[in-house]
């Protein structure tokens, strides 16, 4: 939470000094944008889901990716690994694993996306799961959905 | 429908004439006993060096087609089919980071990895992708960094 209090803080005074690790690039302070947190959700159904990884894109206005943050008492805590380079009306990739044992089953929020939209009209999201597995490291089915919070 | 009187079959000529073109045209030129003799021999020589080219010739064309044979046999045997290809194990290149050897780089390989390390089971060294003659957590997090790697380069 505390990061994410820094991250709101300096998006609104324009800074150009990249926040910590998960400021990907900034905008003039001219133009804040509005911004958005976005869920991923993973379904494992009865299974328990100890690693991800999946692909997501935001086609449409102009969406800059500030950060990427874990869920806290989700099993993915810590922010999973994401490339800071990405531009997400390409695409980016995101994943995380648990080596513990509480891990989560049926739909859960495995990460949230805060993004800054400058442009009109709304991103259209597009998540492909490419990687769900067990503790042992066996795939299992799952399926992704992508929710938009609330303007933060 | 008239017959023609029957014609002789040969002029008649008298004797002397008969005799004269005898002389004018039979050949009376002498040969020396020796003659046929040389000939055969010339012939004999002749054919003999024939012989003995079109025999070498023979042999010629059978040493160029034994070596070429020979020669298609030791590729043959020398250049595995693609069949012999098939029976030998195919060696692949491992990529730094595929743990599980699927072929890409993907966060179950930092997840292998980090199972080890917190089970503290054996380690393979080759999984010290950042070369740094450990295996450990930073191994992890640059398997997990390529495995997100958006450049094309890992995945």
């Amino acid at each position: 939470m505390k990061s994410l209090l820094v991250l709101l803080l300096l998006g609104m005074l324009g800074s150009t000094q990249p926040p910590a690790s998960q400021t990907v690039e900034s905008q003039p302070a001219t133009s804040p944008g509005r911004f958005v947190a976005v869920d991923v959700f993973i379904d494992a159904g009865a299974k328990s889901l100890a690693a991800y990884q999946f692909e997501l894109k935001a086609p449409g206005p102009d969406v800059a990716l500030l950060g990427v943050e874990g869920v806290p008492d989700s099993g993915f805590n810590d922010p999973p690994y994401y490339d800071t380079r990405a531009a997400l009306n390409r695409r980016i990739v995101i994943a995380a694993f648990n080596t513990g044992s509480a891990l989560p089953s049926g739909k859960t929020r495995v990460a949230t996306l805060h993004l800054r939209i400058a442009g009109p009209g709304e991103p259209q999201y597009a998540a492909t799961l490419q990687v769900a597995a067990d503790a042992d490291a066996k795939a299992i089915p799952a399926t992704i959905s992508v929710a938009e919070g609330a303007t933060r | 429908m008239s017959t023609l009187p029957e014609q002789p079959d040969e002029p008649i000529i008298s004797d002397t004439l008969r005799q004269d073109l005898k002389d004018l045209y039979s050949f009376t030129a002498s040969i020396p006993a020796g003659f046929d003799d040389s000939v055969l021999r010339e012939a004999k020589s002749t054919f003999t060096q024939r012989r003995r080219f079109h025999s070498r010739v023979r042999w010629a064309i059978g040493g160029i087609s034994a070596a070429a044979a020979i020669m298609l046999v030791a590729l043959r045997l020398s250049s595995p089919s693609p069949d012999r290809i098939s029976e030998h194990p195919v060696v692949m290149a491992i990529k730094p980071g595929d743990v599980d050897r699927d072929g890409k780089v993907d966060i179950l390989d930092a997840f292998v990895v980090a199972r080890r390390l917190h089970a503290h089971a054996p380690i393979d060294k080759a999984w010290d992708v950042n070369g740094d003659g450990a295996v450990d957590q930073k191994d992890v997090d640059r398997i997990g960094t390529m495995a997100v790697d958006i450049s094309g380069g890992v995945r």
